[in-house]
């Protein structure tokens, strides 16, 4: 359940970002690290049926974190247990327009833009629009609306 | 003159003999309707009653009518026990009243009494045969009121609470069961929840009435969820909003069960589900470890 609440999420993030130039041609990637076979199957499920514009959606899913996966990603996603990684992902992120997702308390004052969290058993996202930027992704304000936000 | 009143003597004398004679042979009507179905011969038997309630000297015996339930019943149990409607129970159940207004005496009673406890009997196996097929729920319950309406006549302080769990909790598994298989099906989740609440109202320890709503609530909330679809993001925080309230009242159900058995299988793996779907990782790490200690494979 949690799996098909945060896949549902992360597709509609991808309407209320704007990517580099660059990144909005080919294919749209998620590259989600760790280990959640639920979450992957259903961003798999959406990718099948869904685009980001005219972009396909590929996910790319590896236990541990692998930099070399960056430079074709539009959104990283540091599961849990791939949180030791996410400092280093984010530094290795500025400025090339990757979407930075984590869901471990306080990430989002460590460099992600989006954090999930749970409030009252409820699937939530805190939102740090300054680290959108430095990110180096273009936001929309009316996101700001559906977020816990963090400055 | 003597000779006119010898014929009036003699006129006099037959009238009482002829009415003696028709009281007699009422009488032996009814005598002789026991005998036929002392002997079996129900036929005859019915034939001879169905005379015997027409008449003024008979029809206001309570032991005419008593005996003609018994004949009936013997028709009845051949060809009608199991059908929810019966003209020939009607007619036992209708006889058995004549009777029971007619002062029986205590032998007579006590039959009557035991005639309308077997017909109870076999409403409560109707509405229980009549479950087999959802479809027919609406009869069941009318055979199993029935069963209630005429138990009462026996014993009018009867509280029927055994019966009811048990009627109640056949209902009740029946439809959860039902909408287990189809979430889509209200209907089911509506009279499942219903029946299974009567038994919980009469008995709070029910296990299995606890489990069955606790399971029907755990899978209106995963159905709620798998239902999401494409929906917007503003949607969201709506639908999680309402599976979690459903999540919260299988977490109720669950508990309890857990409570009164704590080795109990389906309720140590349906709360690590449920706090799985409710984000409380920490009791959901703890009914893992005890699905882990009862062999219960989790994903």
């Amino acid at each position: 359940m949690n799996a098909k609440i945060k896949s549902v999420f992360i597709y509609n993030f991808t309407r209320y970002f704007e990517w580099p130039k660059n990144k909005q041609e080919g294919v749209f990637t998620i590259y989600v690290v760790g280990k959640n076979d639920n979450l992957v199957n259903e961003l798999k499920t959406l990718a099948s049926k869904k685009k980001v514009g005219n972009q396909e959606i590929e996910i790319k899913n590896t236990s541990t974190f692998d930099v070399s996966n960056l430079a074709n990603s539009q959104i990283v996603y540091f599961l849990n247990d791939a949180t030791k990684s996410q400092g280093d992902g984010v530094s290795k992120s500025k400025g090339k327009g990757l979407l930075v997702v984590s869901e471990s308390a306080g990430l989002c004052k460590q460099g992600s833009a989006i954090n999930f969290t749970v409030v009252e058993n409820k699937v939530k996202f805190e939102y740090n629009k300054n680290n959108a930027i430095k990110l180096g992704l273009k936001t929309n304000d009316d996101f700001k609306a559906l977020a816990i936000n963090i400055e | 003159m003597k000779r006119w009143y010898n014929i009036v003597k003699i006129l006099s004398f037959c009238l009482f003999w002829l009415s003696w004679l028709i009281v007699f042979a009422q009488e032996s009507t009814l005598v002789r309707a026991q005998q036929l179905y002392q002997a079996k011969k129900i036929d005859q038997a019915k034939l001879a009653i169905d005379s015997a309630i027409m008449h003024p000297d008979t029809k206001n015996k309570a032991e005419t009518w008593t005996i003609r339930s018994f004949i009936y019943f013997d028709m009845y149990k051949v060809s009608e026990k199991l059908l929810l409607n019966s003209s020939l129970r009607d007619t036992i159940l209708k006889s058995l009243n004549t009777s029971n207004n007619l002062n029986p005496d205590p032998d007579y009673k006590a039959n009557n009494y035991k005639l309308l406890n077997s017909i109870s009997g076999h409403y409560f196996n109707i509405g229980k045969r009549l479950l087999e097929d959802s479809t027919n729920a609406e009869k069941s319950l009318q055979a199993y009121n029935k069963f209630k309406e005429i138990g009462k006549k026996t014993d009018p302080n009867k509280n029927f609470k055994t019966e009811d769990v048990q009627y109640h909790l056949a209902v009740g598994s029946l439809f959860s069961e039902k909408y287990n298989k189809n979430n889509e099906d209200q209907k089911s989740f509506e009279i499942a929840k219903l029946n299974l609440m009567k038994v919980i109202q009469i008995d709070s320890n029910v296990v299995s009435a606890n489990s069955n709503m606790g399971i029907m609530y755990f899978n209106s909330g995963a159905n709620l969820f798998m239902s999401i679809g494409e929906y917007d993001i503003t949607k969201l925080e709506f639908v999680q909003d309402n599976a979690v309230k459903l999540f919260k009242q299988a977490e109720y159900f669950m508990l309890k069960v857990y409570r009164i058995d704590n080795k109990n299988t389906k309720a140590v793996e349906a709360l690590y589900y449920i706090y799985k779907a409710l984000n409380e990782d920490a009791k959901r790490e703890m009914f893992k470890a005890k699905c882990k200690e009862l062999m219960i494979k989790t994903e």
